[in-house]
């Protein structure tokens, strides 16, 4: 299977985990397309569908946290309005939603 | 004859390992080596992305805008990618567990700001403003400090 064709099953099953836990993807269809396109290349590359966004550390049960749904996704999208990479995002999220954080 | 043909052929395969991908990775020394000769210029902006990372594109464009805006300002901007192996230990150093993350550094190598994900320009700009004038303040007193001195020194 190549990268396009992976990334659009990851796409469609975004949509029904999304539709599962009451949130919605992310209404910047471009943007849900270059983070499935990220997933699927971390697939193709890792065997996993590893967070484009997140570090891969080489610790496997480390790792596995950061395999999407990560398990930062609900916290982020209930605290934030989206996930880091934002593909997931709260029902009724206003466009535009800025996940920038500072420290 | 056939002998030269097949070492000739080996030497050409391990010129192309190490470089024929056509991107030479720096170490981790020389990520180090970098940081370090930035922080004797002045503020330092660590940009760590990896490959592959939406985020990362999105805010690609403002570093390099940032850059040539800050260009001859003492303000060096470093680009890690955290996806090669070399650049790993950086981005644990420096605690950073997803891309794009965006570090501010005050002269001491201390952290000014910390930005996750996507950003404002403007915010950016208000931390390597911000860390800038901390290193001003820092020069200014060592020079106050040294007039004075060299002062006494003369009176006396």
């Amino acid at each position: 299977m190549d990268v396009d064709e992976q990334a659009k099953k990851i796409k469609d099953w975004a949509k029904r985990y999304a539709e599962k836990k009451g949130i919605e993807l992310n209404p910047d269809e471009e943007r849900v397309d270059e983070v499935a396109k990220g997933l699927a290349v971390r697939q193709e590359k890792f065997g996993k569908r590893y967070c484009p966004c997140r570090i891969i550390t080489g610790d496997a049960e480390e790792d596995r946290k950061i395999i999407c749904p990560c398990v930062y996704n609900e916290e982020e999208v209930r605290e934030h309005g989206m996930c880091h990479c934002k593909l997931f995002s709260a029902k009724k999220s206003t466009e535009g939603a800025s996940s920038e954080t500072e420290t | 004859m056939r002998y030269v043909a097949i070492l000739a052929a080996l030497s050409l395969l391990s010129v192309c390992i190490s470089g024929c991908t056509g991107t030479s990775q720096p170490t981790t020394e020389e990520i180090k080596s970098s940081i370090s000769t930035g922080l004797k210029n002045g503020t330092v902006v660590l940009f760590f992305r990896q490959d592959n990372c939406p985020e990362c594109v999105k805010a690609e464009p403002k570093i390099a805008d940032l850059k040539t805006e800050y260009s001859g300002k003492n303000v060096t901007f470093l680009t890690i990618s955290v996806d090669q192996s070399s650049a790993k230990p950086i981005g644990q150093t420096y605690a950073v567990y997803s891309t794009p993350t965006t570090i501010v550094l005050y002269q001491n190598g201390t952290e000014a700001k910390k930005l996750l994900g996507d950003f404002e320009k403007d915010t950016l700009k208000t931390a390597i403003d911000s860390a800038l004038n901390a290193s001003v303040v820092k020069v200014t007193r060592t020079s106050t400090a040294k007039v004075t001195r060299t002062s006494t020194a003369k009176i006396q």
